[in-house]
């Protein structure tokens, strides 16, 4: 799969996905180098400018919990996606779509590619300025989604946009999901020290 | 209008409703609009006090709730219990009295809102001679409903009817107990309740004004709306049925979790928590239900624009209903309350669901009450797509608005506050221009509805290509 095919040229990129799909051994790997851009970006961008929240001096945040916290992500990442890819084989059958593991993870991957190249802004670990670059980046990704998915899933329009929707609608409990979870977290005490008052969520 | 059988119908109150949807729907997104812009440039209040923001936006979420929302789920109900019950509307003059009431009530309480006379309790703001006059429309309004339901001539109750009538006794019960006052003037009142008993009393209110109108009716809404147009019967009528059930069972007991860390006792808190975690069966069920039964009827997107925007709405409906229950827990709601990611999660419900649907079902009104196609299917779609983007982009700035926030206000040094209201504010500045922007596009898509549904209704009006072909095609 070319990666500025998918980005410059997603008709002829789409289209290829469902004619010729990679293999899942290949179309999993690709998947798995791209989703290390963010992860990457992270503990470059947090290990030497901290994390700014918008206000006062940044937070510091030591090499070892970047790493550890950066890991993390690549996991979530990971198992996001394959379970992205359970989920759109899982719902094929309802919206006639067809294609086999490969190509249903390559499509996963280049739909998602704006996104992961859109990790390039936690080079800069700015809440601000990453949801800047991050909402276009998810745009084109939605773009990517609801007008790849016909061509390479290989299913009517209409039956591909109900898809695409029902894609839309999970992949926003999921990020809504890491969200709270990422709240939960915190309110618990773990994460950078902020002075955050954790005890609050505790003791009521 | 007259349909083929014995039945004549009477739309003669469902018509108008369909219209002052609409203008409510402008209203209430323009306030919406030039609250947000307020927000980033506070001189737009130019000084007046009736366009300060307090003001404003009591004005905004009225128009929004009772305004469009009430008006569009007085359409459906009125249009849709006489083809399910197969019956002509009971008391079609009380059905006009109705429509008339409810759009004075408005007015009135938009005027006493704008003017500062204002109860102080979050989506009961009106004073009470409003507030009576609400409950007189609302038992004329049961009476049409109920009245037409007894003169069925089908035998089961249909479940659409089913959640409309919870809609409508649920919300005449909040609307009378969280009213009761003392007058102690025209616009001055007294609750009837002291302290933090008032708080449970209004939030007992608050989160069910959410459950049965916002929830209850706009399922109502779909239960009619969605086989109707996909030509369909509902995937499983049996989920249909339990999820009414367990949802009007679930959702009164979940309005504690707005007082979460306040003046309540523990275990009303942990009560509405637990609640509220339930009530995610329900939700999806109906979720399923929706998503199922549109997905059999897929050939159907190309001729009926409604179902674009009942599809996408089921998506938001189920981001709604896991991101509610998941922020009445405590530890989460700790972060999340008084923040902008509740206004965001109100606002992927409020546009994301019940605009959504209520814009799918007067895309389907519209023309089968001017019995001629729609005006422009593909201005249907532009306005779908500028909808679609506008939540989106509201959401996000709303939920990286809110953490920022919710942090940033937890945060402490040596026990003290470790940042002032200043920073905050500086901190989230760029998410409101976002949330503005995304705002704007919502309103755009809105207004070209409008233009679209006039030039529907408007029989001099020049027909679009469009409509000719499909007319001829019919």
């Amino acid at each position: 799969m070319n990666i500025f095919a998918v980005l410059f040229s997603p008709a002829r990129a789409m289209a290829e996905i469902g004619d010729k799909p990679p293999g899942a051994a290949r179309a999993f790997m690709f998947a798995a180098a791209l989703g290390l851009i963010p992860p990457v970006c992270a503990f470059i961008g947090a290990s030497n400018f901290g994390w700014r929240l918008g206000v006062g001096e940044p937070v510091p945040v030591s090499p070892s919990l970047a790493l550890f916290v950066s890991a993390g992500y690549y996991l979530f990442l990971l198992g996001g996606f394959v379970f992205a890819v359970f989920l759109t084989r899982w719902m094929a059958p309802t919206y006639g779509a067809r294609g086999g593991w490969g190509t249903h993870a390559a499509f996963l991957t280049a739909a998602g590619s704006p996104l992961m190249l859109g990790g390039l802004a936690h080079l800069y670990p700015h809440l601000g300025a990453n949801l800047m670059l991050l909402c276009p980046a998810m745009i084109w990704s939605a773009f990517l989604l609801y007008f790849g998915l016909p061509p390479a899933l290989r299913t009517d329009a209409d039956r591909g946009m109900l898809m695409a929707t029902s894609l839309l609608g999970v992949f926003f409990v999921a990020a809504n999901a890491l969200m709270i979870l990422a709240m939960f977290l915190w309110t618990l005490g773990a994460g950078p020290d902020i002075g955050f008052n954790w005890r609050y969520s505790i003791s009521g | 209008m007259s349909v083929p059988g014995a039945v004549q119908y009477d739309d003669r109150a469902v018509a108008p409703f369909v219209f002052c949807a609409v203008m409510w729907a402008l209203a209430a997104m323009g306030a919406g609009v030039w609250l947000a812009a307020e927000m980033v440039f506070p001189a737009l209040n130019f000084n007046q006090p009736w366009l300060s923001f307090g003001r404003l936006r009591t004005v905004h979420t009225n128009a929004a709730v009772f305004g469009f929302g009430g008006s569009a789920l007085m359409a459906a109900s009125l249009y849709s219990v006489q083809r399910t019950c197969r019956a002509r509307l009971f008391m079609p003059s009380l059905a006009l009295f109705v429509f008339a009431g409810w759009q004075l009530v408005l007015v009135f309480g938009a005027l006493a809102l704008f003017s500062g006379v204002n109860q102080g309790k979050e989506y009961a703001e009106l004073p009470w001679p409003v507030d009576i006059a609400v409950a007189v429309v609302w038992l004329s309004y049961a009476a049409v409903f109920f009245g037409t339901l007894a003169r069925r001539n089908i035998s089961a109750i249909y479940v659409s009817n089913w959640f409309f009538a919870a809609f409508i006794i649920v919300v005449a019960m909040l609307h009378v107990v969280n009213s009761l006052a003392v007058p102690l003037g025209w616009g001055t009142s007294m609750p009837a309740y002291a302290g933090a008993q008032d708080a449970i009393v209004q939030w007992w209110y608050g989160h069910n004004a959410v459950g049965f109108f916002l929830t209850g009716g706009f399922l109502g809404m779909m239960y009619y709306f969605l086989p109707k147009i996909t030509g369909r019967p509902i995937w499983s009528y049996r989920i249909s049925i339990l999820a009414f059930w367990s949802f009007t069972f679930t959702y009164i007991w979940a309005g504690p979790h707005h007082l979460h860390y306040n003046a309540v006792p523990d275990w009303v808190q942990s009560l509405g928590m637990v609640m509220s975690l339930i009530l995610l069966a329900p939700s999806w069920g109906t979720m399923v239900n929706g998503v199922m039964t549109i997905s059999g009827a897929w050939r159907k997107l190309k001729t009926e624009p409604a179902l674009k925007f009942i599809a996408l709405s089921l998506a938001f409906y189920g981001l709604a209903t896991f991101e509610g229950p998941m922020m009445a827990v405590r530890s989460v709601n700790a972060v999340s309350h008084f923040t902008e990611w509740t206004i965001g999660h109100v606002h992927s419900g409020a546009l994301g669901w019940n605009a959504f649907v209520a814009f799918g079902a007067l895309y389907y009104l519209a023309p089968a009450l001017a019995g001629r196609p729609l005006y422009s299917a593909r201005l249907a779609d532009v306005h779908f797509y500028l909808g679609a983007a506008g939540v989106v982009v509201y959401m996000l700035a709303m939920w990286g608005a809110g953490i920022t926030q919710g942090l940033l206000w937890l945060s402490l040094e040596n026990g003290e506050t470790r940042f002032g209201f200043m920073e905050i504010l500086e901190a989230v500045a760029p998410y409101y221009l976002m949330r503005l922007f995304g705002g704007i596009l919502f309103f755009t898509g809105a207004a070209l509805m409008a233009w679209n549904l006039w030039r529907t209704f408007s029989p001099a009006a020049e027909k679009s290509e469009e409509s000719v072909r499909a007319e001829a095609a019919a």
